[in-house]
C-alpha cells in the first residue's frame, strides 16, 4: 500500500517543534475559534477551551518530538477532533458525558481520525509511564528524575550524597522496578499492540 | 553486568565501555527478545526525559503566554452587549462617517493590521536567551533602533533565523530604512519556510511607500491565495491599479 505523503499542514508541526511564536499564533488564531465555540456549546468556559487547546497542542509537540509525528491530513480536522474527543473525555470524568458527540459516531474514519487517534493512544501511553514514575516510591523517582535532568551520574551522586557506583546501580534497579509497573499494567499491552 | 537493564541504563547513560558497546550492539542484532525489550526501556527513558525537558517546558510556558494573550484579544474584541441598539446604530454611523471622511480624504491603509504585527514573543531559546528578552523588549517597547541591534546580534550567532530575519525587516520598516529592510526580507522570500507571504506583503508595502509600483506589484502579486495576507494584498494592488 502506498504510503501517505506528509501534508502541507506540517508547517504547524514544525512550529511547534521551533517554538516559533509567530506561527503559533497563527494556530490560535486559525484553528481554537472552532475549538472554544465546541466546547461552550457542550457545558464549558472560554477558559477552559483555551487550556483543552494548550494541552491538546502539547500532546501534537510531544508525539512530533519524540515519534516524529507526519501529518497526513489537514491540520484543521486533526486537531479539532484530539481536541473534542479530549474535551469527551474530561467530561465523561465529571459524569457529564451528554455531549453533542454523536455526530463521532456516525462519522466516516478517514485519516484525520486515524491520525487523532494515533496521537491520543500516544498520549495514554506516554501518562501510562508517567503515573509508574509516581508510584514506584520516592527514592527512585527522585534518583529517575534527576539522572534525566542532569547527564552526569557522578553529578546526580554528588547531589544526593551517594558514591558513583551504588547511583549506578540503583538507577537500573529503581529502572527495571518502573519497566515492571508498567509493564504490568492491562492497559499496556493493549496500547501497544493497537 | 548482571542484568539486562544495568546494561540499558549504562547504554543510554553513554557509560559502556568500548567492548562492552560493541557486545551489546551485537546482542541487539541476535537476540530479538533482547531487542524488543531494549526497544521497550528505551521508549519509557526518552519519554520520561522529554517530559521533564527544560525545551518542552519553554514551549508549556509560551503556549501559555499566547494562550491568556489570545484571550484577552478576545475579550477586547467582544462587543459590549449592554448598548441598546439604537446607541449601537448610532455609534456605527459615527465610525462610518469618520471611516469615510478617513478613506476619502487620506485613502490611507493600516499597514500594521495588515501585516497581522502584535507584540511579539521570542520565547526563551538557550544560550541566547538574556538577548532575544532584550530583543523582545525594544521590539515591544516600539524602540525598532535598538532592537534592530539585538537582531544583528542574535543572527551573529546564527544567520538562518528566518524569524529574527522578518523581525529585523519590520523593525527596518518602522525606522524608514526601507532598502535595507527589502535587502533583509530576500532571503526569506528565496526561501520556503511560512514567512514567505508575510515577507512579500511587507516588501510590497515598501516598494509601494517607495513610490516603485512595478516592483511592489511583482511582490505582491507572489502571495499565494491561500494566505491569510492575500486580502491586504489585493487591497494594495488594487490602489497602485
Amino acid at each position: 500500500m502506498k504510503k501517505p505523503t506528509t501534508h502541507p499542514d506540517q508547517v504547524y508541526i514544525k512550529a511547534l517543534l521551533e517554538n516559533d511564536t509567530l506561527m503559533i499564533q497563527e494556530i490560535y488564531k486559525k484553528f481554537s475559534s472552532k475549538v472554544i465555540g465546541y466546547v461552550i456549546k457542550n457545558s464549558g468556559s472560554r477558559a477552559q477551551a483555551l487550556d483543552l487547546i494548550q494541552e491538546c497542542l502539547m500532546i501534537v509537540y510531544d508525539q512530533a518530538k519524540t515519534k516524529d509525528l507526519q501529518l497526513t491530513c489537514p491540520f484543521d480536522a486533526y486537531f479539532f477532533l484530539i481536541c473534542k474527543r479530549k474535551w469527551w473525555n474530561i467530561l465523561k470524568k465529571k459524569g457529564l458525558q451528554k455531549v453533542t458527540i454523536e455526530e463521532e459516531r456516525l462519522s466516516i474514519v478517514d485519516e484525520s481520525h486515524n491520525q487523532a487517534e494515533e496521537s491520543l493512544q500516544y498520549e495514554a501511553q506516554r501518562n501510562l509511564y508517567l503515573e509508574a514514575l509516581e508510584k514506584i516510591g520516592d527514592s527512585c523517582k527522585q534518583l529517575i528524575k534527576l539522572s534525566l535532568l542532569i547527564k552526569s551520574m557522578q553529578e546526580v551522586a554528588d547531589k544526593l550524597d551517594i558514591s558513583y557506583a551504588y547511583a549506578r546501580k540503583r538507577k537500573s534497579v529503581c529502572m527495571a522496578k518502573l519497566m515492571e509497573l508498567i509493564q504490568g499494567d492491562p492497559m499496556y499491552k493493549q496500547l501497544k499492540n493497537s | 553486568m548482571e542484568n539486562k537493564f544495568e546494561l540499558f541504563t549504562a547504554y543510554i547513560d553513554k557509560e559502556l565501555s568500548v567492548e562492552e558497546l560493541k557486545s551489546f550492539e551485537n546482542k541487539l542484532l541476535d537476540d530479538l527478545e533482547f531487542k524488543t525489550a531494549f526497544e521497550d526501556f528505551k521508549d519509557v527513558h526518552n519519554q520520561l526525559e522529554h517530559f521533564h525537558s527544560e525545551e518542552r517546558a519553554e514551549l508549556a510556558q509560551c503556549l501559555q503566554d499566547l494562550g491568556k494573550q489570545f484571550e484577552a484579544d478576545l475579550v477586547d474584541s467582544t462587543p459590549a452587549r449592554s448598548l441598546s441598539w439604537w446607541k449601537t446604530a448610532v455609534a456605527a454611523s459615527i465610525i462610518l462617517a469618520i471611516g469615510w471622511f478617513s478613506y476619502a480624504n487620506f485613502g490611507s491603509l493600516n499597514y500594521d493590521k495588515m501585516l497581522s504585527q502584535e507584540q511579539i514573543s521570542l520565547g526563551l531559546r538557550s544560550e541566547a536567551a538574556d538577548l532575544s528578552n532584550q530583543a523582545e523588549k525594544a521590539f515591544n517597547n516600539k524602540d525598532y533602533k535598538q532592537a534592530i541591534v539585538y537582531f544583528d546580534q542574535l543572527l551573529a550567532s546564527d544567520a538562518e533565523q528566518v524569524q529574527i530575519q522578518y523581525y529585523k525587516a519590520y523593525a527596518l520598516y518602522k525606522t524608514k530604512e526601507y532598502e535595507e529592510a527589502i535587502v533583509t526580507l530576500e532571503p526569506i522570500i528565496q526561501g520556503s519556510s511560512a514567512y514567505v507571504d508575510q515577507a512579500n506583503l511587507l516588501k510590497g508595502i515598501l516598494h509601494f511607500e517607495n513610490k516603485e509600483f512595478p516592483e511592489a506589484k511583482a511582490s505582491l502579486e507572489n502571495i499565494s491565495k491561500s494566505s491569510e495576507y492575500y486580502k491586504s494584498a489585493k487591497k494594495l494592488l488594487k490602489k497602485i491599479k
